[in-house]
């Protein structure tokens, strides 16, 4: 066996030592695809599981809980009235509240959390380190992380400027808490002090947010039933790990958008693997027809071709994870800011073995489904030189080939069936992009031929030898043309189909932010970019006087926003005031009528739903449903069907004295200015700053300023994922020089007897790029027309996926940038391939002497 | 016409050093086949690399018709090449996916020559090399003899003064060699174009007015040259 394997390893490296090149184009195709995956993968398990670990770490041996639909939170004589039920062995009671900590170092937004002593009993080990720092201090309020300690530059003893509920406090840190103790949560975005603290710091004195109860052995579900049917009418009694599924709700789309973008890079990375495999397939041919020859046994020529495909994809595996890492710490290392302003995530990584084994596995796949074309042709062609040394397992190989007409119609069929596919059924667009990628695949033989007939024909006439002789010398050589030809395909139709659809989306996302910030032409909000979604409430009554009383200012409206667990998701439920000129955000509507659903909203009693909430909710227009608010049940009627608003698990939109009266509460969440005619946004926005009460931790925005807010935190995601695309991009660029490169390599002899009978370094710098820069080119020209299909069709997915309402505006932008990209690289190509031509040894263009 | 006057090139690797060619004298005249026999790796090769000014020689002088080519631009080298040099290579170097009659008009486009005059002499020079019933077809449809014969019209369709060919027989069967050989010395001395043919096929002693000896890099005896009937009875 060991002997068996020696050989297949003497063969392979024999392989490697002939054609480097393509073994390291090869590998770094399977490693793109596998660093992206990766990444991606190690992206979307972190935020979940940083907050698994959270919950885990406070909530210990807890398992149920009982929340509060509201900031507000509830009295603290109901949480003693559940802690009482009989199925409860223990229960902790905990406010929390949004912080922002500035310290010398700067700001870091957290989670404020106050519990009662009984939290240590459930087990929880942050809890634990959070009150075994707090025993051990000497006095000050605040328990710090030593991650958040060193982000914002806090000591112990030190006071730290705190902003919690629109007021500015400073608060002595008690203690921080070392890393080594929190554990994987050490990451996490949290503060602690004792609960009455934080209870008077949150403004609400007898109030808390949760209880976390550890049910007796055996009594979870009964204590749930309790729960439910003694506070469900206006509280959340839930298990634990609700929070957790809620906030994979909210990851989801993202992670099904960023999922598919990989996937699609990955089988870039086949194509690009296929490519170098396919170029080295005479040589590979030559070498098997030596084999076959020498009487070497076909099973062991079989396992030569699979050890092949193995050590590709164990190599491309093991660079790719590397270069994963590398991404997923750089591009990947920040939570998706929409995410971070409804959950506490911090930055943790969470690799577990699920994502490295599932990445190996996709890299291993992908190196077999790469090779095995290259091999089928290998072997099939070195049956055929040598049909009389062919035993049985070789001859298969005998049987007919499919003709490429055949494979091309197979390729137009996939191309025109997902194209009608992802038309009718938007819920397909996946398969269909695959097929269309596949498709493409298939028509790529006969298209090269087909294309290079015509350019026989164009240049049969031409005066420029090089132009001639290009074409003849591709038509004989089509592999490196099909190879070169799909390169430019795939870097093409990636850009487009991924430039152009992030670009569709962050528009939608961004028509959806300047339509909901066009009311007024300054808002002021407490905390940073993490409060995009305005939802921590403060006191206003003073503030609001205040600003109104300033020069310039017509009126100011006070908003009332707030998350909103249902039994799937966490919705953003937006409380228009009713003065402003529209309830509803025009871009926003997808059913109903903008007119109508506006009266109806200023007349209250009617909601407006994104399209998933009212399909869980079975609703239709003028139809009635119920939402759980934290003053109990309410009916509310629908009035339209609008997209997301940004917060892709969907929005209600409802008047702010709806929500005022349905969450029991007159605290704002931001304040609209609106100006008079004759005044600048700059003294006025002066204007309101001076006059904010002392004390007050609000921002003052104009409305630019806050659609860039929202559009930076919104489109971070996505911009993010377009970057990582680059990997792809440049493993492209560096296959197109390599491929370029190798064919000169390759032809030595043949170029040298042009230089020989006189050709100069411009003819040969055109030949190369005629050779080389028209397929690279001519493949970027196909690769941007089946992107600009793609787009459209991922952009109908997409609509589905995110609620967003994407329109499909034509990427021409970032075609034509990978069209220039492409041109430079080939041109540039080509003189280098131009002066390696000229500066090599003649000799060759001769016999051996 | 090319004069090389004690001319001598060596390489050199580590270790070593390789005398390709050492003190060679040897004067090509116009209408004249000098043919340069000898084994493989007796510098052959070499003497022709100098001779198409592809390699400077370490020491001696490489005259045509009275010019130094060390003395030359890479400019005049070029032009040196293309205008009056012709070359047949042992390979054929015929571009494979171009019919014959392309392979031997893409020299005259090289030169400048519009597409219409290139295809008209191409014909012709196919014609004078006897394969022009064949000037529509790729190599790859053509027997080795045709191709190296295409590769003579490509070679003289530029009407060189001089033509350089590497081991024209050497792919080929010695019938075919022959008939090659034939060609070879035949139509560039009806033109008076000097040849210089490398070969370590005998049967060109049958052809060539001078055969000279090469081994080791030098020209045999003394370097002088002798004429094909003295080295036939040696």
């Amino acid at each position: 066996m060991i002997a068996y394997l020696r050989t297949l390893w003497l063969l392979y490296r024999r392989s490697v030592r002939v054609q480097p090149v393509r073994e390291a184009m090869a590998v770094a195709g399977i490693a793109a695809g596998v660093a992206l995956l990766f990444a991606v993968q190690v992206a979307h398990r972190s935020i979940t599981g940083s907050l698994e670990q959270v919950t885990r770490g406070v909530a210990g041996r807890a398992t149920v809980e009982l929340a509060a639909r509201g900031p507000e939170g509830f009295q603290q004589r109901i949480a003693e009235e559940a802690e009482r039920l009989p199925g409860v062995a223990r229960a902790a009671q905990i406010v929390e509240q949004p912080i922002v900590v500035h310290g010398p170092h700067g700001r870091r937004p957290l989670l404020l959390v106050g519990a009662t002593e009984q939290v240590t009993s459930l087990g929880g080990e942050v809890s634990s380190a959070f009150e075994e720092a707090a025993n051990r201090s000497r006095g000050g309020i605040l328990l710090l992380s030593e991650a958040t300690a060193d982000a914002v530059g806090a000591r112990e003893g030190k006071q730290v400027a705190v902003s919690i509920a629109g007021q500015e406090h400073h608060l002595a840190v008690a203690a921080i808490v070392p890393g080594t103790r929190l554990g994987p949560a050490a990451q996490a975005p949290v503060a602690a002090t004792a609960l009455p603290v934080a209870q008077l710091l949150a403004q609400r004195p007898g109030r808390v947010n949760r209880v976390l109860f550890e049910p007796r052995p055996g009594r979870e579900e009964a204590l749930l039933g309790e729960l439910r049917a003694s506070f469900g009418a206006r509280l959340d009694a839930r298990p634990v790990s609700t929070e957790a599924r809620l906030l994979g709700n909210a990851a989801g789309a993202e992670k099904q958008v960023t999922l598919l973008f990989s996937a699609i890079s990955l089988v870039a990375g086949i194509v690009l693997a296929y490519n170098a495999l396919l170029l080295a397939s005479d040589e590979r041919r030559r070498f098997m027809v030596q084999l076959i020859r020498t009487g070497t046994p076909e099973s062991m020529i079989f396992a030569s071709l699979a050890f092949d495909a193995t050590v590709l994809g164990v190599l491309g595996c093991v660079l790719g994870l590397a270069a994963g890492e590398i991404v997923s710490l750089l591009a990947y290392q920040s939570v998706p800011g929409y995410i971070a302003a409804a959950f506490p995530i911090g930055g943790q990584r969470v690799v577990d073995a699920m994502t490295v084994l599932s990445a190996l596995g996709a890299g291993i796949v992908a190196a077999f489904a790469a090779a095995a074309l290259p091999a089928l042709r290998i072997l099939r062609s070195s049956a055929q030189a040598e049909p009389e040394a062919v035993g049985r397992a070789l001859s298969f190989t005998h049987r007919r080939q499919t003709p490429d007409m055949a494979v091309f119609a197979l390729g137009v069929v996939l191309v025109v069936l997902s194209i009608l596919t992802a038309a009718v059924l938007p819920s397909g667009t996946v398969v269909s992009l695959m097929a269309l990628a596949a498709g493409l695949v298939l028509c790529m033989p006969l298209a090269t031929r087909y294309l290079l007939g015509v350019a026989r024909r164009a240049t049969r006439r031409a005066r420029d030898p090089a132009a001639l002789l290009s074409v003849a010398e591709l038509r004989k050589r089509s592999t490196r043309a099909v190879a070169l030809l799909a390169t430019g395909t795939i870097a093409a139709f990636l850009t487009v189909l991924i430039g152009g659809s992030v670009s569709d989306v962050k528009h939608a996302v961004s028509q959806g932010a300047t339509d909901l910030l066009s009311s007024a032409q300054i808002w002021i909000k407490p905390g940073g970019a993490e409060n995009v979604y305005t939802t921590q409430p403060f006191q206003q009554a003073d503030a609001q006087q205040r600003l109104e009383r300033v020069p310039g200012v017509a009126s100011v409206q006070v908003w009332q926003d707030s998350f909103l667990d249902l039994s799937k998701r966490r919705v953003w439920v937006v409380g228009v005031p009713t003065q402003t000129t529209q309830q509803l955000a025009p871009s926003q509507l997808l059913q109903g009528s903008l007119s109508r659903a506006d009266r109806l909203l200023r007349k209250g009693g009617w909601a407006a739903l994104s399209k998933p909430i009212a399909q869980e909710l079975h609703v239709r227009i003028g139809q009635e449903f119920t939402l759980p608010t934290p003053t109990g049940m309410a009916r509310l009627r629908l009035a339209a069907t609008v997209a997301n608003y940004g917060w892709l698990p969907g929005s209600v939109v409802m008047n702010e004295s709806e929500h005022a009266r349905l969450w029991g509460s007159t605290a704002a969440t931001q304040l609209a200015v609106r100006l008079t005619p004759d005044t600048t946004l700059v003294s006025a926005k002066n204007g309101l700053e001076r006059a904010l009460p002392k004390g007050a931790a609000l921002s003052v925005h104009t409305q630019s300023e806050r659609r860039s807010e929202v559009n930076a935190v919104l489109g971070s995601t996505l911009s993010r994922l377009n970057d990582t695309t680059i990997i792809v991009l440049v493993v492209a660029v560096v296959s197109v020089l390599a491929l370029m490169l190798s064919a000169v390599a390759e032809r030595r002899e043949r170029l040298n007897s042009l230089i020989a009978v006189g050709w100069d370094f411009r003819q040969l710098t055109r030949l190369v790029f005629y050779e080389t820069g028209v397929a690279l080119l001519t493949g970027c020209l196909m690769g941007m027309a089946a992107g600009l299909v793609g787009q459209y069709l991922i952009d109908s997915w997409l609509s589905d996926t995110t609620g967003s309402p994407v329109h499909y505006s034509p990427a021409w932008q970032p075609g034509l940038r990978t069209f220039a990209i492409a041109t430079g690289i080939s041109v540039l190509a080509s003189v280098l391939a131009a002066i390696q031509i000229v500066d090599m040894q003649p000799r060759t263009a001769f016999s051996a002497d | 016409m090319l004069e090389l006057q004690e001319a001598s090139k060596r390489y050199e690797s580590p270790g070593e050093i390789v005398h390709a060619v050492e003190d060679v004298t040897l004067n090509v005249r116009a209408g004249e086949l000098v043919a340069v026999f000898g084994p493989s790796g007796s510098g052959k090769s070499t003497l022709l690399l100098l001779a198409a000014g592809l390699l400077k020689p370490d020491a001696g002088t490489i005259l045509y018709e009275g010019r130094d080519l060390a003395g030359m631009s890479k400019r005049e080298l070029l032009g040196y090449r293309r205008t009056q040099l012709g070359f047949v290579f042992q390979g054929f170097n015929l571009a494979a996916g171009l019919t014959a009659r392309e392979n031997v008009s893409i020299a005259l486009l090289t030169r400048g020559v519009d597409h219409a005059t290139a295809e008209e002499r191409a014909e012709l020079a196919l014609r004078e090399v006897g394969v022009a019933h064949r000037a529509g077809h790729p190599p790859d449809r053509l027997s080795g003899g045709e191709q190296q014969r295409v590769a003579i019209a490509r070679a003289l369709v530029g009407e060189p003064r001089l033509v350089l060919a590497d081991e024209p027989t050497g792919s080929l069967d010695s019938d075919t060699g022959n008939g090659v050989l034939d060609l070879l010395s035949s139509l560039p001395r009806e033109r008076g174009v000097g040849t210089v043919l490398v070969t370590h096929d005998s049967a060109v002693t049958r052809y060539a007015d001078r055969v000279l000896n090469m081994r080791d890099g030098r020209l045999c005896g003394d370097g002088v040259d002798r004429p094909a009937a003295a080295l036939t009875t040696e």
